[in-house]
């Protein structure tokens, strides 16, 4: 059973497993809970009334930007795109992400 | 680019939270849909579907309010609710709102006027440069700051200490 079949996600699914799929259309709430449980292999699960306000928090700050549009649930929803000074932020999350996650496992693995 | 953004999204959510509150109803009503599609494609009745995805979302209410908090417009709304519920209190007993008010601006009128002079008489705008424990300005260079310190003469014999009774 594929990861898709496993979250009852059909193809072409704001959480679908292609990548490319991702990147072409802008995720609503709902699709980013799946695409989070389905890119980690259903092992994180973001709570479905946490999501939310972590959303309008990076809506807020102006990392991420907000807008109605047709969806694929077939009714309009609530989008989420990138701005530019979100992917920034989001290149140095990665980093500082990399940076403590490479002295995590050396230090496992010294200790 | 930024901070234009943000400013626009404070003050919508500012002057328009009726607004702001539909449109977040209706994104959540939304994940609760989709929630309660999801399990009944798993095989449970419409209502346990609705029920059960209800259970699983948690408090609505909660997550309402924690998205009005991150919006940060719930401290100026509490504000404005205090400051309500004060007037009406002020409202109901006018005998003290008036007591209270002019005991209180008798109180605070003054201090203006003599925080101004007080600042211009006695220490004029060389007052940064005081050393501490002396009144003496010894470090105004320009001409309008010289003549803002006449006052210095008066001010550091405030500040001499008395004579020792051995100097003489």
């Amino acid at each position: 059973m594929s990861p898709a079949e496993t979250v009852g996600l059909a193809p072409g699914h704001a959480g679908s497993a292609h990548p490319e799929d991702h990147r072409a259309r802008a995720p609503h709430g709902w699709g980013i809970s799946k695409r989070i449980q389905l890119h980690s292999g259903d092992t994180l699960s973001v709570g479905q009334g946490s999501l939310y306000p972590a959303l309008h928090r990076l809506e807020h700050q102006g990392w991420i930007r907000a807008e109605w549009k047709a969806s694929d649930l077939g009714r309009d929803a609530k989008v989420y795109t990138l701005t530019r000074e979100g992917r920034k932020q989001l290149e140095r999350e990665l980093k500082s992400w990399e940076r403590l996650s490479s002295a995590v496992q050396l230090l496992i693995e010294r200790a | 680019m930024r901070f234009p953004r943000i400013l626009g999204h404070r003050l919508r959510s500012l002057f328009r939270p009726a607004h702001a509150d539909a449109e977040l109803q209706r994104e959540l009503d939304l994940h609760l849909d989709q929630l309660t599609q999801e399990l009944i494609a798993t095989g449970l009745s419409e209502r346990d579907a609705a029920l059960a995805a209800r259970r699983e979302f948690g408090s609505m209410e909660r997550t309402k309010d924690e998205c009005r908090d991150m919006r940060r417009v719930s401290l100026v709304d509490d504000l404005l609710k205090d400051l309500g519920y004060a007037i009406r209190l002020l409202r109901r007993s006018p005998g003290f709102t008036l007591t209270a008010s002019s005991r209180s601006l008798s109180a605070s009128a003054p201090t203006p006027p003599f925080s101004a002079s007080s600042t211009h008489f006695f220490f004029g705008r060389c007052r940064s440069t005081i050393p501490s424990g002396s009144f003496r300005c010894s470090s105004a260079t320009s001409p309008a700051s010289r003549s803002r310190c006449r006052w210095r003469p008066a001010i550091s014999s405030i500040g001499r200490r008395p004579r020792r009774a051995s100097s003489r």
